[in-house]
Order: structure tokens, then C-alpha cells, then sequence
């Protein structure tokens, strides 16, 4: 599994993804750690498959007893589905993960870790030096839903918003926007069921100070093609992802 | 186009996951749990038909209250079986998510190599090794109470062979109400001789995924 780091002032932002290693047939996800001082922090740390290569990956930056967050975009098992595997590795963490889906999610197996519902509203954690806010990003695309926002890195986790289905190996950021869009249209379209969830969060990041929007899936988006992927979202319309012959059984 | 599955029935493999294979038995006892009922009924039957007997089938009416008791035992017991798989069961799938867990520890601390970090993930392995060990040993235990827990049906059954062979002496003394008491005990020999070949077949697939 491949590593960036994404950011490196006073903490540091790394990302993991793009393995090799991963068996065929199985979505690439790209997983986030915070390591700030003594506390690290693991975003969407993926699913079952994928746990033995994140291990290893986290491990060589903390020691699994210092991983003492976690956090979970939403329910879906390449999100979270390796949560009775780092309920083993790091029994004393808490996971911060939608209130909504914490009897769904405990079926992946919660015994040791503490869930930590987020609520609606969302919420922030305060690290040694970061600050993490828990931005709303609900039917985008599940029911209940976050996305991660760090100030002072200027970083947005953004989940599955801004995920792009790409062949194997590609590269970890966005180089030419329009071409990049041809990747993301089915996945937003499909995936994404609410304009009205979709305008209301573009409204509210707009708003925010982004310097890197790091989705769950594909390349991250740096500088100006930030706002670039607000307004390509923005005038996307959703939930249109079907075909004709899918509804006949309607 | 309705996507059709087009895999056929497989029979269950000989030898299965012990968290199956337990969930099969427990599975398995309910055709047990049905036949028992019909002993049951079988007993009412043979008391109705002592009670109308009157004298002449006194001494088959203390076997009635035998086969009464041999039913709601094994009602019982299989209840108890019940319990006893699924609590197994449960027990087997802990096992199991242990031992998957330390695969993958063990494969991360392989992918980790010399990195100094590496000690930390043996030490976790190693830790998640006993309690898979802890885990087999509850399995073992438990398996071995369910295994006496069949033997004790299986104990009944043998019980009732004997029983449904009285019937048939008793019967000869009650005259007109002979065939009916025949009847009544060959139902009684048949239930328990498919009672014991659903426990031979619980035993057999235990033993097999204990292995
Ligand atoms: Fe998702
Ligand atoms: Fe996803």
C-alpha cells in the first residue's frame, strides 16, 4: 500500500491507498491517519481485506496503542467493515462515527472500542495541536453522514463526495480537471441521491478554507480544482444515476 | 434483464466450520423435537386405551407413564441441546474471528519486516493467539457438553426399545384391545429408531468438525 504525506506542520496528515496487494474484485479506498504528538487518528480505515496492509502502514508511523481515534464517514463496509479487526489492535480507541448508524455499525463487531456517536449537527475532537471538525455531509451519500474539516491543515476529508472510479495505479491528485470530471459523473450521479443535501453542503464548504479536498476514493483535489469540484457539483444534477431498463420492474 | 442465481444446491460438505456444523445440529433437533411430541401423543393414546382396557391391561398402564416420561425428556433434553449448540456456536465464531485476526496481525507484522515497530505487532499476535486458544478450549468443552447431552437422548431411545418390547408382552393379555397396544408400541419403536439415526447423524457431523 502506497503512502503520501499530505501534510507535515507540527502533525502530520498521511494517506494510504492504491494497493497492490488488495484482492481482485475490490474497490480502492484511500485511507487517512492524523498522527499529532502521542495521539493518532485513523479516517475511514477501510474494510476487512484491506486490514492486514493498513496495519502494517499505520504501525510503521505509531504503535497501535496509540491510535486512540477513529473515525467512520458513514456504515459502509469499505468504510469501517475492519472494525472488529481494530477492535483487537487498539481496544482502548473511540470511534467517532454517525449516531445513526451505531447498531448498524456495531454488527462489524465493537467490543472493546467505545462508540462515540456523532450527532446530526456534527462535533469537533481537539488533538495536540489539530482541531478536527465533524462537517455534515448527510445523504451525501448515505442517510447519515461526515465529512472531516481540519482548519489549520486546510484539509476536507470529504468521504465519498469527489470520488472518482479510476484503473489501478493512478496517480494521488487531480491534473486536469476537465478530464478528471468524466470519471466522476456516474459514481455522483448514481450514488448521490438529494440536490437539495448536495446544494445545501456546497453552500456550507464554500464557506470553508480548503486547500485539499481528500476523498474516500480516487485523487485528491488540490488548490484552485477545489472550487473547481464545488462547481461542477454544484450544477450536477443527482440521483439520476439509472438507466431506462432499470425501472422497468418498477 | 433480473439477474438469476444460477448455482444449484450443494449438498453440506462432509466436514464443516465447527460454528456450522453446531447451528446444523441445533438445526436437525427440531425434526427430533417433533418426534418426541408424537411419542407423546403416542403415550396419551396408550393411556386412553389402558384406561378403557380397564383390568385387563393393568400392568401395561405403569409403561404408559414410562413412555409418557421418555417424551417430555427428550422434549427436554433437546431444548437444552438448543441452547447448548448455540451457545457453542457462538463460542466457535469468536474462535474464529480470533484466529482471522491473527492471520492478519501476523501478515502485518510480516509486511512490517525489520521495522522496529514490528515486535509490538508479535506481541499482539501472540496475545490474540491465547485467546484463540482459550476460545478452542471453551469450544472443546462445550462441544463435549453438547456430545453427552445427545448420548443422554440417545440413552432414552435405547430405553424405549426396551419399553416398546414390554408393550408388545403386555399386549398379548389384553384381548380385544391387543392390536391397538401393537400399534401404540410400533409407533413408540419407530419414532425412537428415527430419533436415533438423526443423533447417530449429530454425533457423526460434530465429531467430523471437530477434527
Ligand atoms: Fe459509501
Ligand atoms: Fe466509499
Amino acid at each position: 500500500m502506497k503512502e503520501t504525506i499530505i501534510y507535515d506542520e507540527g502533525y502530520q496528515w498521511i494517506m494510504f491507498g492504491r494497493d497492490p496487494e488488495k484482492p481482485e474484485g475490490i474497490i480502492d479506498t484511500n485511507q487517512f491517519m492524523i498522527k499529532d504528538g502521542s495521539r493518532s487518528v485513523l479516517l475511514d480505515p477501510g474494510g476487512v481485506e484491506i486490514f492486514s496492509s493498513m496495519l502494517a502502514c499505520v504501525t510503521r508511523h505509531a504503535d497501535p496503542s496509540e491510535i486512540t481515534d477513529i473515525f467512520a464517514s458513514h456504515q459502509d463496509p469499505d468504510i469501517i467493515s475492519s472494525l472488529g479487526l481494530w477492535d483487537k489492535a487498539t481496544p482502548h480507541a473511540k470511534l467517532h462515527a454517525p449516531w445513526l448508524w451505531e447498531g448498524f455499525i456495531r454488527h462489524f463487531g465493537c467490543n472493546n472500542i467505545q462508540y462515540c456517536g456523532i450527532a446530526d449537527e456534527g462535533g469537533e475532537i481537539e488533538l495536540s495541536h489539530a482541531r478536527l471538525q465533524f462537517i455534515p455531509a448527510h445523504y451525501l451519500h448515505s442517510s447519515g453522514n461526515f465529512n472531516i474539516y481540519d482548519p489549520k491543515a486546510k484539509i476536507l476529508m470529504s468521504g465519498d463526495i469527489g470520488a472518482a472510479l479510476e484503473p489501478e495505479g493512478a496517480p494521488m491528485f487531480v491534473e486536469d480537471f476537465d478530464e478528471h470530471v468524466q470519471k466522476m459523473t456516474l459514481f455522483h450521479q448514481r450514488w448521490m441521491p438529494s440536490n437539495r443535501a448536495k446544494n445545501d453542503w456546497v453552500r456550507r464548504v464554500r464557506k470553508l478554507d480548503i486547500d485539499i479536498m481528500a476523498p474516500q476514493h480516487g485523487r485528491l483535489f488540490k488548490g484552485d480544482d477545489v472550487k473547481r469540484f464545488l462547481d461542477w457539483f454544484e450544477a450536477l444534477e443527482v440521483g439520476t444515476g439509472l438507466k431506462d431498463s432499470a425501472r422497468s420492474y418498477a | 434483464m433480473v439477474h438469476v442465481c444460477q448455482k444449484s444446491m450443494k449438498p453440506y460438505p462432509q466436514e464443516q466450520a465447527f460454528f456450522v456444523s453446531s447451528s446444523v445440529v441445533a438445526g436437525r433437533l427440531l425434526t427430533v423435537m417433533q418426534i418426541a411430541k408424537e411419542i407423546s401423543l403416542a403415550a396419551k393414546n396408550a393411556k386412553a386405551i389402558a384406561e378403557r382396557a380397564g383390568e385387563k391391561a393393568n400392568s401395561f398402564k405403569p409403561i404408559t407413564d414410562f413412555i409418557d416420561e421418555m417424551g417430555r425428556e427428550t422434549i427436554k433434553l433437546v431444548e437444552e441441546i438448543n441452547d447448548q449448540a448455540l451457545s457453542v456456536s457462538r463460542s466457535a465464531v469468536e474462535e474464529l474471528r480470533c484466529s482471522d485476526a491473527c492471520d492478519r496481525f501476523a501478515q502485518a507484522a510480516e509486511l512490517l519486516g525489520d521495522h522496529k515497530r514490528a515486535n509490538s505487532l508479535h506481541e499482539q499476535v501472540e496475545h490474540i493467539k491465547q485467546d484463540a486458544q482459550s476460545q478452542q478450549k471453551e469450544v472443546r468443552k462445550q462441544a463435549n457438553v453438547l456430545l453427552d447431552l445427545l448420548d443422554r437422548i440417545w440413552s432414552c431411545m435405547r430405553a424405549s426399545g426396551v419399553i416398546s418390547t414390554r408393550s408388545r408382552v403386555e399386549a398379548v393379555s389384553a384381548d380385544e384391545y391387543q392390536d391397538s397396544l401393537n400399534v401404540v408400541a410400533e409407533t413408540i419403536e419407530k419414532a425412537s429408531e428415527r430419533i436415533k439415526a438423526i443423533i447417530r447423524d449429530c454425533e457423526r457431523t460434530i465429531h467430523l468438525s471437530l477434527k
